[in-house]
């Protein structure tokens, strides 16, 4: 069953140091895997230079300059013991050098063979990147959940998941969904009802972003000063595409550290005009209710509602209630983190072989509703 | 008491069985109805990802200065030393001790390393049982989700005293988490206590600013680790808790049962009661709410199921449904999981879907915070509430709880109706 993984480990290395692989069904650079906690902190768990993806099983690549570091990278695989990750690496340095290495060495290839080997068509790949890069700023918490149960999952879980009836849905509805559901279940070998797409679609873009004036910020308890600034940027960020030019600030009297924080930001840089208001429970209002009706009231028709951290829950229930009603209802838009990744800048890297610099942050982004 | 005992630390032994009654189930849920009580614990422990089993028994102790040692069959050296390797697994004992008894044996792994590392041991003389909630308490790290997580199986050990305590005396018939397995009520507030308080004086000897940021604003870093303290070194010294909860004024209030060393036990119980029960007084609301406006012969839950949640809160909306007397009108219970909830949220619904009827069918709906998937979920939901009543029950991350909040009422009006999982606040006079 497993024959073509068996394959992956019976590989061939002749004298040249070249290896002969099965082909891959997906090659993808760049790889990097998230805690999957998307509200304040994005820890990477693993990031991977090139995930090869075949029937049956994965091959991790890690990308070195010098081939001497390899050996030293090498070393934090040895206690993973049931993750299943054969590592092998590819250098784009001098054999040489390895002379000089204190370590046992791993599995060294070098990149220009492997590449022709794995890569093949950049065009392709060059295409592939992109659309997942597209797809995974719509859709970067659920692609990442996907992504680990592609590298940790048993098949037994990742089949009782995929059969799951809203899964299903998101695999008809987006295209970067069916591309990892075809993945996994190659890798685990389980029966896939979809076709098996060898390059993805992009996302489909969203509407080119109506002007507005002002953006009503609603500023919950954050407790972080590195948050605070993430989030003053983003703002500012939003601002900028959208040619806003005003920036209330709205918080409770719990929250005003933190409006505070953000405020001060925004004066410094001066790209917005920026200021606070505290908002009170009123006679007979307890706080939700003051809340909601505030925001509403401060949102007219060229306004945008940004939603930033975790909002109490009745806020947002009474929000949406009350534009139910008929009531105001203005654009809505959240905070959320999204990766930052340039495919061409990938591919780029590629060809050089050195991926060292690819995707290594998320930013925080605004998303309308 | 000899002075021996009362430092010996307390070892809570992993529940393996699990034979539920017939029930059919779907997806996820039936694959972990079959499965026993110790894969229960890998499945959560490896955030949902395996559900491996083990081939001896596992067992933790607890020391009075919140030290953990797992205590394993040598057998399973390798899946342990597996969970402690991946970083997104949630393992991490203080010290691993490795059972190997009889020359005969073979060792898959040769018992080498064992000796080298000094981990070969003997077994503890006495446990007690507990589920593979409150095993993953006491086996979890110290980071944010492990911190709900003991909070987790503190609630779901007291659930039946929380419900009577917030709703009435006899608030509900039906089974709680624990019984699923089998296991005694005391030895599981043992247990869960024991682990809440042995973690949480292990965080507090962590960089304050450190914990504060991994936290957030959702969970904030223990203020009690005095309390906390002295609890561990009861719980450990004495070994029977016999807590209980109980209705104050400012909230649900943890107590002493038993006379013995109670005024030194309340006290810690008490400090610590706003805490771990604080955020269960949202019920309350829930109860209000549902009382007074959910109109409709037929109708659908959707529990937005964040990372604070737990076995026990299902066990509340239940207890809710049954009381105002809603159970044979609600027809199924969507439990709306995100990445980060999914493992607990599976637990819980395989929990929901055996024991709790007031619910109904019960499905697990894995989604995500994402803006689009959260709207593909509204409509999801409002397809399968085609002519009843949509009860939604909001928890989660912003973008989602906004986006189905939104959403569920354009598409389904008056038939959606929206409860927010939070306390409800006080009015200004």
């Amino acid at each position: 069953m497993r024959k073509v993984f068996t394959a992956l480990f019976s590989f061939v290395r002749s004298k040249s140091g070249s290896i002969n692989l099965p082909k891959p069904l997906y090659v993808e650079p760049a790889f990097t895997l998230y805690y999957p906690d998307m509200v304040y902190s994005n820890p990477r768990i693993a990031e991977v230079d090139l995930l090869v993806i075949f029937e049956g099983g994965y091959a991790c690549v890690e990308l070195k300059r010098r081939a001497s570091r390899a050996a030293e990278d090498s070393l934090k695989y040895f206690v993973i013991s049931l993750a299943q990750q054969p590592v092998f690496y590819a250098h784009s340095g001098s054999q040489g050098e390895l002379g000089t290495v204190h370590h046992p060495t791993p599995f060294l290839v070098p990149w220009e063979k492997l590449r022709q080997q794995l890569v093949g068509d950049e065009s392709q790949l060059s295409s592939y990147v992109e659309s997942i890069a597209e797809g995974r700023k719509e859709l970067f918490p659920l692609d990442n959940f996907l992504r680990l149960l592609l590298v940790y999952g048993s098949p037994s879980v990742c089949e009782a998941l995929l059969s799951s009836p809203f899964l299903s849905r998101l695999s008809e509805k987006f295209q970067l969904v069916k591309t990892r559901f075809s993945q996994i279940c190659a890798v685990k070998l389980i029966p896939c009802k979809s076709d098996p797409p060898h390059q993805a679609q992009g996302a489909s873009g969203g509407p080119a972003p109506e002007r507005v004036e002002k953006i009503v910020a609603v500023i919950p308890t954050l407790n972080s000063e590195v948050y605070q600034k993430l989030v003053a940027e983003a703002i500012e960020c939003y601002a900028d595409r959208i040619s806003a030019r005003e920036v209330i600030l709205t918080c409770t009297r719990r929250s005003e550290r933190d409006a505070v924080g953000i405020l001060e930001m925004l004066e410094k840089s001066g790209r917005v005009q920026a200021y606070k208001e505290v908002v009170e429970s009123g006679r007979g209002k307890d706080l939700e209710k003051a809340w909601a009706e505030r925001i509403s009231e401060l949102c007219e028709t060229s306004c945008v509602a940004l939603f930033v951290g975790e909002v109490p829950k009745g806020v947002l229930t009474k929000l949406a209630e009350s534009f139910a009603r008929g009531e105001r209802k203005p654009k809505l838009a959240v905070l959320v983190w999204k990766p930052k990744l340039d495919p061409e800048r990938v591919i780029g890297c590629l060809k050089a072989g050195d991926l060292t610099e690819t995707e290594k942050e998320v930013v925080l982004n605004v998303v309308e509703l | 008491m000899s002075s021996s005992y009362s430092v010996a630390p307390l070892a809570l032994k992993l529940v393996r069985r699990f034979s539920p009654k017939e029930k059919r189930l779907e997806g996820l849920l039936a694959r972990l109805k079959g499965l026993r009580g110790e894969a229960h614990w890998v499945f959560l422990q490896t955030h949902g990802m395996w559900t491996a089993g083990t081939e001896g028994e596992l067992t933790v102790e607890i020391a009075q200065s919140g030290e953990t040692t797992l205590h394993i069959d040598h057998r399973d050296y390798k899946l342990v030393k597996a969970l402690e390797s991946v970083p997104l697994f949630h393992f991490a004992v203080d010290k691993l001790a490795v059972h190997k008894q009889g020359k005969d044996e073979v060792s898959p792994w040769g018992v080498h390393i064992r000796v080298k590392r000094g981990e070969l041991a003997q077994p503890p003389s006495e446990s007690v049982e507990v589920s593979p909630l409150a095993f993953l308490a006491a086996t979890a790290g110290l980071h944010r989700l492990a911190r709900s997580c003991r909070l987790q199986a503190v609630q779901s050990a007291l659930s039946k005293e929380v419900a009577a305590a917030l709703l009435g005396a006899s608030a509900s018939r039906y089974k709680a988490f624990l019984e699923l397995y089998g296991v005694r009520d005391g030895d599981e507030v043992l247990g869960a206590l024991a682990a809440l308080s042995a973690g949480t004086v292990k965080a507090s000897r962590m960089p304050e600013e450190a914990l504060a940021a991994e936290l957030t604003t959702a969970r904030e870093p223990p203020r009690n680790v005095r309390a906390y303290r002295c609890l561990l070194e009861h719980l450990i010294q004495r070994r029977r808790p016999e807590v209980g909860v109980r209705r104050v004024e400012g909230g649900l209030q943890l107590y002493s049962k038993s006379g013995e060393g109670s005024s030194q036990l309340n006290e810690a119980l008490q400090a610590i009661s706003r805490e771990v029960l604080g955020r269960l007084e949202t019920y309350q609301r829930v109860l209000e709410e549902l009382k007074g406006g959910v109109r409709g012969n037929e109708l659908k839950l959707a529990v937005g199921f964040s990372e604070q949640m737990g076995p026990c809160d299902l066990y509340m909306i239940a207890s809710i449904v049954e009381l105002i007397g809603l159970s044979g009108r609600v027809e199924a219970t969507y439990v709306l999981a995100t990445p980060l909830s999914y493992p607990m949220a599976a637990v819980s619904s395989l929990y929901a879907a055996l024991e709790l009827e007031a619910l109904g069918r019960v499905e697990l709906v894995l989604a995500s915070e994402d803006v689009a998937v959260s709207k593909a979920l509204a409509e999801y939901l409002a397809d399968r509430a085609e002519e009843c009543t949509l009860v939604y029950l909001a928890a989660g991350p912003t973008p989602q709880v906004l986006a189905l909040s939104v959403e569920l009422k354009r598409r389904l009006g008056d038939r959606a109706v929206l409860i927010p999982l939070a306390p409800k606040p006080a009015a200004a006079t």
